[in-house]
């Protein structure tokens, strides 16, 4: 038994059109973030202690170095193409701080005498 | 005293490792609970963002203020560098991190019930970073006190050969206490969304003004430390809030089958 075709619903009634297809490689992207901020922030005020030992730039070098993930991280969340890895890097930044905040002081503070 | 630990032939500092263990295994945690209670908004990631950052920074420059005379205060950068690090320091900026977050990106949804498992594990095992490379506590004239040797002690500031209390493996036996409570109990009866955060603030600020007793800190104020200072002023407000929300009918246990 065959059935009848059926009407096409009323103007107004269609089902609403399918959104964009969801965006894919976000959590990839935030875990970069946090891997190259991670590594970022625990290198680089290493390098800037060669640094200051080579040139005698001074203490503000480290802060530099320290500061430098945070600002590229706040630049990166305000386009929408970046702002996972600018969530990623910030978020990488604040793990170390709390992780090594103890090994870093050591480490400073044996350099100290040749700051 | 356990200043490092070799891993794979590496000398690793003990206390970074066990805080970074101890994130890990707070990073699961919240991510287990997030997913159970269906909180995948990518704006979560945002609130991640604002604890961590607040946190970092409340942690280092939390300590700061020592002195009513500001100019006897060590400067900022001063502070970054080489102050201590406060675990409430810690807490409290991530609390004012998380609300601004949420604030910024418009996510209305509590998160306490997330973060106070997470919480709880995580100190629990970044505890024996502490537990292994610091003072113990005060003198004790009990059986299992930690004697130290006159290299640790010269270093610590500390009696050799006196035992002192562990006060970091009674923090260790709390923080594994509350994540047990909570995690096996509580988070599946509490029928308040957010609340579960607010019960752990309150058992940990009381366990932690009675643990300071123990732990050698500075006495800064008619025989109390600076953290008993701070969870003098900071408790009262957590239990405030407890009581009203009772007061409102807020609290509310179901059985486990119900949820």
């Amino acid at each position: 038994m065959t059935q009848p075709p059926q009407e096409p619903p009323p103007w107004g009634h269609y089902p609403p059109p399918p959104g964009p297809p969801p965006q894919s490689g976000h959590g990839m992207k935030i875990f970069g973030g946090i891997m190259i901020g991670g590594f970022a922030t625990f290198f680089l005020p290493l390098l800037s202690l060669g640094i200051i030992d080579s040139t005698g730039i001074g203490f503000g070098a480290i802060f530099v170095a320290l500061l430098l993930v945070p600002v590229i991280g706040i630049g990166l969340l305000f386009g929408e193409p970046t702002r996972r890895w600018g969530i990623g890097l910030l978020i990488g930044w604040a793990i170390v701080l709390i992780v090594v905040g103890g090994s870093c002081v050591a480490i400073i503070a044996s350099l100290n005498g040749s700051l | 005293m356990l200043p490092t630990i070799d891993v794979l032939g590496l000398p690793i500092p003990t206390h970074a490792l066990f805080v970074a263990l101890g994130v890990l295994a707070a990073a699961g945690i919240f991510v287990v609970e997030a997913r159970r209670r269906g909180q995948t908004d990518e704006r979560i990631w945002y609130v991640v963002l604002g604890a961590l950052v607040g946190g970092a920074i409340f942690m280092r420059l939390g300590p700061w203020f020592q002195h009513l005379d500001l100019r006897a205060n060590a400067s900022l950068p001063e502070q970054w560098l080489y102050g201590n690090r406060s675990i409430l320091g810690g807490l409290f900026g991530a609390w004012i991190g998380v609300h601004i977050a949420k604030r910024l990106v418009g996510y209305e949804t509590r998160t306490g019930d997330l973060f106070a498992p997470a919480v709880a594990l995580g100190m629990a095992i970044g505890r024996f970073g502490c537990f292994f490379t610091e003072l113990p506590g005060t003198p004790t004239g009990t059986s299992f006190g930690i004697r130290l040797d006159t290299e640790d002690a010269a270093r610590l500031g500390a009696p050799a050969g006196v035992p002192l209390h562990p006060s970091f493996a009674y923090e260790i036996a709390f923080q594994a206490a509350a994540f047990v409570v909570i995690w096996f109990w509580l988070r599946h009866r509490l029928v308040s969304p957010g609340e579960t955060l607010t019960f752990y603030l309150l058992g940990y600020g009381v366990f932690r003004f009675l643990v300071e007793f123990t732990r050698g800190n500075e006495v800064a104020w008619q025989g109390l430390t600076r953290p008993q200072l701070f969870l003098l002023l900071t408790v009262p407000l957590v239990l405030a809030r407890i009581v009203v929300q009772a007061r409102k009918g807020i609290y509310r246990l179901e059985p486990v089958e119900a949820r």
